[in-house]
């Protein structure tokens, strides 16, 4: 019974989690209305409930990957792969964005002199994450879905 | 302990590969290549211009903001929706 309570509350605060990031996903994809500092703050704090996320998933995560050179379910294989480049994609828009910083770094007293190769790449990353996303975002849909009308709807 | 095993282990090797990939982007940086890129950025000007300061300038940008996330978010998601869907019905 205990157990069963435990399971409940982590699939809530995985639920609620998801919605934080999602919302913070799109606020930190909208520099031109945020304005580039409220950007690069809210980019900050994305890290912890991403970092969250992930952790929250490193079951899934080593059992896929232990399972990465055995016969897998098509859905399951495309999770793998999708969701790996997505992870290298989003530490390389983070690290472009952080050596990019103009007002975290700085009001932290970091002065990095901003070199503008990573100015392209990050915009162009970035694009492709949103992209990326996306699929990702459909992939998972359902659980989203079904959870939300459980513990959000039901509960109302 | 548990807790530890099941979450603070994960998140600090999560860290470690993030870092590992942090130090390896370091690297395209100063590649060859690189130099063409920082050429090309520093004749293109950012995409992203000043913070709007009034209600106006906020609701263009916020309208301009919209668009390209339903196209950049929704579009793929819908047609992976539609991709999946079809998938599911054949099996």
């Amino acid at each position: 019974m205990q157990n069963t309570n435990k399971k409940f509350s982590l699939t809530q605060f995985k639920l609620f989690l998801d919605i934080l990031v999602l919302i913070l996903f799109v606020a930190i994809n909208i520099p031109g209305t945020t304005g580039i500092p409220n950007h690069e703050w809210i980019s900050f704090i994305f890290a912890l409930p991403f970092l969250i996320h992930l952790t929250l998933n490193w079951k899934w995560i080593v059992s896929v990957f232990s399972r990465l050179f055995q016969k897998l379910p098509g859905e399951t294989r495309f999770n793998q792969i999708w969701d790996s480049v997505l992870f290298l994609l989003m530490i390389f828009v983070s690290f472009s964005g952080a050596v990019l910083s103009e007002s975290v770094l700085p009001a932290l007293g970091i002065h990095l002199e901003i070199d503008l190769f990573w100015r392209t790449l990050h915009t162009g990353m970035a694009n492709l994450l949103m992209l990326m996303f996306g699929v990702h975002l459909t992939m998972h849909w359902k659980w989203i879905v079904s959870n939300f009308r459980r513990y959000v709807l039901q509960a109302s | 302990m548990n807790f530890i095993k099941e979450y603070i282990l994960p998140a600090l090797a999560i860290l470690l590969v993030a870092a590992i990939l942090m130090f390896g982007y370091q690297f395209l940086a100063d590649a060859s290549w690189g130099e063409g890129i920082r050429a090309s950025a520093a004749s293109t000007p950012p995409e992203v211009g000043p913070a709007p300061t009034n209600i106006s300038e906020f609701l263009t940008a916020f309208a301009t903001s919209t668009v390209r996330m339903t196209i950049l978010i929704g579009l793929p998601f819908t047609i992976t929706s539609a991709v999946l869907k079809r998938t599911q019905k054949q099996k």
